[in-house]
């Protein structure tokens, strides 16, 4: 339940900071561009983005970097695979309330065969067998829904997101299943070992591409505010596209006209 | 004499040739992104010597993408407010990067393989997706897109996890441009200068 007032906390925060000044209506590309970038905020951002790396750079990062080294790769996959396997019942609730039938049963049936046959979700079985792993969160349920993402936010912990998606994530921590395990002690130690762990793997996975991208950009920021909106569009365009039954990929199927 | 009849058969022609000629383009786009792959890895998997293998990929990428297109493409409207002599500067600068970011990054994927997977056609150009298989990591998707308008297929764009490469590099630059005030692109060639010389002086920087 602390999720949510400390993400609109930071909201508040953010509005209190900087905005940046849009250029003059005489130059309408310029203008144009601004709307397009849609970062009002990118002063405050741009010091939240700072902080974050400042802070990173010294706890996160390290720490993502010695996990990379001391365990292999296989290993690593495996633990992702199970915090993924985890999310199942998370993503297949959204992918119902997205009403995308086909990715409902996709998630449905990879939970099932990863769970038994794939070993408590070790092993990414369901993928070879045709049901691929997609994502599918409460910031991409509003979108599919048709809620506007809002202005960019740079979060610190979170990193690239905006309202709709910060609302999402504060919203699905509380409604994880994991929660429904009980409130005790023992239930409170595994939600923030499971929340670090999958903390420190997801950023250990994408380590590589963040370090290539503060070596090879220019701009930092904005590079990975782009790369934020392509992919998050990407996701939600990919969620509006998920039609039709559930059916494994192989599956022989008359050629759609797409393709 | 075009009479009616000749009129539909010439319709029908149009109509029914189309997708035998966009069908025998992405046959071609694939076929490209099969010999540029093979090409790019028969280097990076090779025995050669670091400088000649950089020497190696730089001559491929710049045989097989469309360099001065992708640069174009990412100065975005900012192409009309550079004078003549700041487009040769910036083309020759984008060239350099392109060059040496690619070279750099490829050296690090030895051992990998890479499987082609289907190809659509996209906004005039061919899609063509690979699954590329780094050892040690997850395998992960990528797409090329390939431009066959020249008469020769060019890669203009790589696309993966949804991010395309020209427009990141697009949004890179205009922010540097806007932030040194928007008027000229001379802040964004002196970048480009002071990276290129990190690169160049650090290794694959």
């Amino acid at each position: 339940m602390r999720g949510i007032p400390s993400v609109l906390a930071l909201l508040a925060l953010a509005a209190l900071g900087g905005c940046a000044t849009p250029p003059p209506a005489s130059h309408p590309e310029a203008l144009a561009a601004f709307r397009q970038t849609n970062d009002p905020l990118e002063p405050t951002n741009r010091v939240l983005y700072r902080v974050s790396n400042a802070v990173a750079s010294v706890s996160l990062t390290p720490i993502a970097r010695a996990y990379r080294s001391a365990v292999p790769e296989p290993v690593r996959t495996g633990i992702t695979n199970i915090f993924s396997n985890l999310g199942g019942p998370f993503r297949f609730g959204n992918d119902v309330l997205q009403a995308k039938s086909q990715r409902a049963g996709d998630t449905l049936m990879r939970f099932l065969i990863n769970s038994t046959i794939g070993l408590g979700g070790i092993f990414d079985v369901a993928s070879d067998w045709g049901y691929p792993n997609h994502p599918a969160d409460l910031g991409m349920t509003l979108a599919v829904w048709g809620v506007p993402s809002g202005p960019y936010l740079f979060l610190p912990l979170l990193g690239p997101s905006n309202p709709r998606d910060a609302f999402g994530f504060a919203a699905g921590t509380v409604a994880s299943p994991l929660r429904a395990l009980g409130s005790g002690a023992a239930a409170t130690a595994f939600h923030w070992a499971s929340l670090g762990t999958t903390t420190v793997s997801q950023y250990a996975q994408n380590l590589p591409a963040i370090e290539s991208v503060k070596r090879t950009a220019l701009d930092p920021y904005a590079t990975f505010r782009s790369l934020f909106r392509q992919h998050r569009q990407a996701e939600i365009e990919a969620a509006e596209q998920g039609g039709g039954h559930t059916i494994p990929v192989w599956f022989d199927l008359p050629k759609q006209p797409s393709e | 004499m075009l009479d009616r009849r000749s009129l539909v058969l010439a319709g029908l022609v149009l109509v029914l040739g189309r997708p035998v000629a966009a069908e025998d383009e992405v046959t071609e786009a694939k076929a490209f992104v099969h010999r540029t792959g093979e090409a790019i890895l028969s280097v990076v998997n090779g025995d050669m010597s670091p400088g000649d293998k950089h020497q190696a990929l730089a001559r491929i990428v710049t045989d097989s993408v469309d360099v001065d297109g992708v640069a174009r493409f990412a100065l975005g409207r900012f192409w009309g407010l550079a004078t003549a002599a700041q487009r040769e500067t910036y083309l020759s600068l984008f060239r350099q990067y392109l060059v040496f970011n690619v070279t750099g990054r490829l050296s690090q994927y030895k051992g990998t393989t890479f499987k082609i997977g289907r190809a659509i056609p996209m906004n005039g150009n061919i899609a063509v997706t690979t699954t590329i298989y780094v050892p040690n990591n997850q395998p992960a998707d990528l797409q090329w897109i390939v431009s066959l308008s020249s008469g020769t297929p060019k890669i203009v764009d790589l696309v993966a996890e949804g991010t395309s490469l020209r427009v990141t590099q697009r949004s890179d630059y205009a922010s540097v441009i806007t932030r040194n005030g928007g008027q000229d692109v001379q802040a964004l060639l002196d970048a480009m200068r002071a990276q290129l010389t990190r690169m160049t002086s650090g290794g694959n920087g």
